[in-house]
């Protein structure tokens, strides 16, 4: 047991205490009751009550999450909120966070959605591959929705401004109430039989969710996908959704976001046709300026450059090899010279004369005028001739020694 | 006439064959010359601007009925008009 001493606190103490007991204890939780004392604050925050028989809790429900309610909340509505229990210590109450609020029988209306959804699914009612791809350019645009709704004034306003020339068939149907399921499903069936459209706007203004809920009908979601045009849904505002957006092949957030879609690639298709045929254009000029470039190549003065160009190393050869026989020829001449030179010298210094300059004397016989050799070719009394360097002698051999 | 998604195709096939630039040259100038004119063919479509809104007033369930269409008070384009 706490001592008496442990249990005494601060208000802000225990305030913390009952704070952190309260916001940890109903987190996530299910208010259903009734509301009073609504009051909406000029910044878009929701203040108001929920009571019962025997009791009351004060509630808000900030600018954030109010936004994504699809009623106006009024006193004497019998609601279910989801939030989370917060104690505001400056004031020492407590109070409900609003994150979530429908009014009481939608919960039923819900699940029976989410069980009707979860069966079509199971047929493959909402299979990505049944999807049918939206024509390039509708030239007629089938419209099942009211003819007074603010869907349709939508639709005619963003086509005429968009200029897209689009022709509309409006095939007319309640979009709302106990009949609307059956007339829209079967405008969607006839738009088929009398092909009426290359593709089919098949949606309504915002609305509550009983309001929205022919289109989420099984009549409807049925003849959607069955539909051989395409269709685009486009119920409610952005939020809002509905069976129909499932088995549609595409879902707009608003009827005029569908008209901006039929008339959309109007514009874009106007610049792809363009684009292609620019570069087209540029893709051939390209080609003919490659050609003239290659052409060109071909002029007598290019010719001629290039030629010369081509035999440049040719001349060249020519001419170094006329240098080098030039060369050649000349050297082999001085060499020639050179040797002849030589040759003279050795000849001159081989010629008697030379040999008498240094003393020797050539002696011929007299009578012959033969060079004697060998004593034995004359005899004593013999006339000869000697030859000096400078003049000769006549002279008559004495003597002959062996 | 050919289907605009149909002659839009023929558009992307002559532009990729011009591009490829392994065709002869008086090739390429024929195809080029069927492009241009498709893409002048194209751009007409693209830039009608007339359009006609029209109201189903009966409720035909077979296929032998006739649905009789009739011209729909266009709101947008009176109010654009004054």
């Amino acid at each position: 047991m706490l001592q008496p001493e442990t249990r005494k606190f601060t208000v802000s103490q225990i305030t913390e205490l009952v704070k952190q007991h309260i916001e940890a204890e109903f987190y996530d939780v299910t208010i259903e009751g009734e509301i009073s004392n609504f009051r909406p604050s000029s910044t878009g925050h929701l203040y108001f009550t929920l009571k019962d028989e025997n009791a009351v809790i004060s509630a808000v429900m900030f600018r954030n999450r109010a936004i994504s309610l699809s009623f106006t909340p009024a006193d004497g509505q019998k609601v279910s909120v989801w939030g989370n229990l917060s104690v505001y210590a400056k004031r020492g109450t407590y109070q409900i966070i609003a994150e979530r609020m429908e009014k009481s029988g939608e919960g039923d209306i819900l699940a029976t959605l989410e069980e009707r959804k979860r069966r079509l699914a199971s047929e493959g009612l909402f299979e990505e591959s049944r999807k049918r791809p939206l024509p390039l350019l509708p030239s007629r645009v089938a419209v099942v929705t009211s003819p007074t709704g603010a869907a349709l004034r939508d639709i005619l306003n963003v086509t005429a401004r968009r200029n897209a020339g689009i022709n509309i068939v409006v095939l007319p149907c309640p979009v709302q109430g106990e009949e609307a399921a059956a007339k829209i499903a079967r405008q969607i069936e006839r738009a088929n039989m009398f092909q009426l459209g290359e593709v089919i706007i098949v949606g309504r203004g915002g609305g509550s969710l009983e309001d929205l809920l022919p289109f989420s009908d099984e009549v409807v979601v049925r003849a959607i996908a069955a539909s051989t045009i395409p269709v685009i849904s486009a119920v409610g505002h952005e939020i809002d959704l509905s069976l129909s957006d499932l088995a549609a092949d595409l879902r707009a957030p608003t009827p005029s976001a569908a008209a901006e879609i039929v008339s959309a690639s109007r514009d874009e298709l106007l610049a792809r046709v363009r684009d292609l045929r620019s570069t087209m254009t540029r893709e051939l000029e390209r080609r003919i300026e490659r050609i003239r470039l290659l052409l060109r190549e071909f002029t007598a003065a290019r010719l001629e450059r290039n030629f010369r160009i081509m035999i440049q190393p040719v001349l060249l050869r020519l001419d170094d090899a006329k240098e080098g026989l030039v060369r050649s020829l000349r050297d082999r001449l001085v060499d020639a010279r050179h040797r002849l030179e030589l040759s003279v010298k050795n000849l001159e210094s081989a010629s008697p004369i030379e040999v008498l300059k240094r003393g020797y004397s050539v002696v011929t016989d007299g009578e012959t005028g033969r060079v004697l050799r060998d004593a034995r070719e004359t005899a004593a009394g013999k006339g000869i001739r000697v030859r000096l360097h400078r003049g000769g002698l006549g002279a008559t051999v004495e003597e002959i020694t062996q | 006439m050919k289907g605009f998604e149909e002659r839009l195709s023929r558009l992307e096939n002559l532009n990729d064959k011009i591009s490829e630039g392994n065709i002869p040259l008086d090739e390429a100038v024929a195809l080029f010359e069927e492009g241009i004119k498709l893409a002048k063919s194209l751009e007409k479509d693209l830039s009608k601007v007339e359009r006609k809104v029209e109201l189903l007033v009966n409720q035909p369930d077979t296929p032998e009925d006739e649905p009789n269409l009739e011209l729909f008070p266009d709101l947008s384009q009176e109010e654009r008009e004054e």
